[in-house]
């Protein structure tokens, strides 16, 4: 094996985790349902289903950095820059399947785990064909713990980008000033809701905030295909898209040799690998809770292959318009982003479109757009914490809850006190140390799952079900 | 009462096309239950204490810290990182060359 091949850990270990599991859907063990009795059909239809895997999956990040990032890629190391669609096509492998396949993993082993097999619906659970029994003291102890900080800092993070991210907004439609105290207050605010939501229960505040954003988000994103360049973004949806498809081997498995590439690799694909494993733990728990009833092959190709269809045409709308804007003007979103990266998307609408009143509408579609997503993956993500730390209890008191969604707010202030550049690459910083000890979980994981399908298929605790055929009356 | 208790524990229940044996699921569900006993249970709480208390103490430090000192803060965080991206992207290489 050349050293050009896998030299890098989260390359290995995020592909690793794809091909098996699409190898998992294809076998028998894909017809398992995830529940027990009474889950023979699944809680939530697939609206729901479909709104809260992307809520609380990566939407917030999606109008983030949509835009940016390929007209960062606009400069790509030569391996990757093969066409006029690399930079899209690039894009979608960070967004794409790989991350959705590391959520699908945790969400089976958990649900596995938990509904099936009547263990703890926490992350230790996913380690029982391991450490056995161990999984009830202390070592279940310590990676539940490795698990919360993993989910706290990885969104808090995502609050952090999501604020900034707000704070442009208000600034853009209401002039309201850039400014890290501001920036915090509207993390106070926004948490206070995030609580509200936590409090009242996945079928209640999460659902029903999930779904409405899903539809604000619909309406935003189609007003700006239609009224932006529409034949520019579907062209170049449909050749990056393809593009994707038959270099996905190549951009997937590619490592950065010399410094300059290596700068870039860890700056974007690095980051964002790190950022998804340090966010399993949280969205996989999370989608474990809504898929009960679904089959394994269900939720991976569900949670895989639609998301990624959609999320990879919203980020087109989104980065396709921005490359349009900065061709047609003279590198003016280049200048804007460099400037600030989170004013990108009501820059992009103030130029995009030439009537006042549709740009002060669609900027505060957007805004709510955004607070919604940092309310749904903060309510989430609080119900995943005190999941956790209550050994794995579904129902669980809820002043816990509100105080977690508290910390997670006040990580976020906190980074943000540091303040410009340097509180963004903290938050970076943030997103790639606790993403480490969670790759290294993932390959447990997937030995531990892969493990447990045939130890119980070999004791004979998965029967196949065989069907009856009725005697015949003579 | 022996007869009703061993005729539960290998009975089965179906999900999708395959069927679930129940005696070992009620035994982990044991397993599962005394864990949650172990939960500290006091003032509208239920808190596996390890897990909460280290996490809440390592949240709080990080806290206090960023704000009390914000530059060590940001250079801890970002040598860190350089570590994690260097050794783990060079490292492994040298390791399979």
């Amino acid at each position: 094996m050349g050293n050009d091949q896998f030299n890098t850990w989260f390359i290995i270990v995020i592909n690793l985790t794809f091909v098996s599991l699409i190898i998992l859907a294809l076998t028998k063990y894909g017809k398992i349902r995830i529940g027990y009795k009474g889950d023979s059909k699944p809680k939530f239809k697939r609206f729901a289903w479909y709104a809260m895997l992307f809520s609380a999956g990566i939407g917030i990040g999606i109008f983030f950095y949509g835009i940016a990032e390929p007209i960062y890629h606009l400069n790509l190391p030569s391996a990757l820059e093969n066409s006029d669609y690399s930079p899209l096509s690039v894009m979608f492998l960070h967004w794409g399947f790989h991350p959705w396949a590391i959520y699908a993993l945790v969400a089976i082993g958990i649900g596995y785990f938990s509904f099936n097999k009547g263990l703890p619906v926490t992350i230790r659970s996913l380690f029982y064909p391991l450490i056995k029994d161990k999984i009830y003291g202390i070592w279940g102890d310590v990676i539940d713990t490795i698990a919360v900080l993993s989910v706290l800092f990885g969104l808090s993070t995502s609050l952090g980008l999501g604020a900034r991210q707000i704070n442009a907004g208000f600034n853009s439609v209401f002039n309201i000033p850039i400014s890290t105290s501001i920036q915090i207050i509207l993390i106070i605010i926004i948490t206070f809701f995030a609580t509200l939501s936590v409090v009242s229960g996945i079928s209640k505040g999460i659902r029903i905030l999930s779904e409405t954003n899903i539809k604000l988000s619909a309406i935003l994103l189609l007003t700006i295909l239609i009224l932006g360049p529409t034949m520019i973004i579907l062209k170049d949806y449909l050749f990056s898209f393809f593009y994707y498809i038959i270099n996905f081997f190549k951009l997937s498995s590619y490592v950065a040799e010399d410094q300059a590439n290596i700068v870039w690799q860890s700056g974007w694909t690095i980051f964002y690998w790190a950022w998804w494993f340090s966010w399993s733990p949280f969205v996989g728990l999370f989608i474990a809770r809504i898929s009960r009833g679904r089959t394994i092959r269900e939720i991976i190709l569900g949670v895989t292959i639609i998301p990624t269809i959609i999320i990879t045409f919203v980020m087109t709308i989104l980065g396709s318009s921005g490359l349009y804007l900065n061709d047609k003007f003279d590198n003016i979103m280049t200048n804007a982003i460099d400037n600030d990266i989170s004013t990108s998307l009501f820059v992009m609408i103030n130029n995009l479109i030439s009537n006042d009143i549709v740009i002060v509408i669609l900027s505060i579609v957007a805004l709510i757009s955004i607070i919604l997503f940092f309310v749904t993956s903060s309510d989430s993500g609080s119900l995943v914490v005190d999941n956790l730390t209550s050994g794995g209890k579904l129902h669980s008191p809820k002043s816990q809850r509100v105080f977690w969604a508290c910390m997670e707010g006040f990580i976020a202030a906190a980074a943000l006190l540091l303040g410009g550049t340097q509180a963004l690459n903290t938050l970076q910083s943030i997103i790639i140390i606790t993403g480490l000890p969670f790759s290294i979980m993932i390959i447990s994981i997937l030995i531990s799952l892969i493990k447990q399908f045939i130890e119980d298929e070999k004791k004979g605790l998965i029967l196949k079900k065989t069907k009856i055929k009725p005697k015949k009356e003579m | 009462m022996f007869i009703n208790k061993h005729k539960d524990s290998n009975s089965t229940h179906e999900l999708g096309s395959y069927l679930f044996k129940e005696s070992d699921i009620i035994e982990r569900t044991k397993e599962t239950i005394r864990l949650h006993k172990r939960n500290f249970v006091k003032y509208g709480l239920d808190l596996n204490i390890f897990v909460s208390v280290v996490s809440a103490i390592f949240v709080l430090s990080f806290i206090l810290i960023t704000v009390i000192f914000p530059d060590f803060t940001a250079n801890m965080f970002n040598q860190a990182k350089t570590w994690v991206t260097t050794n783990l992207t060079l490292g492994l290489s040298s390791l399979l060359t």
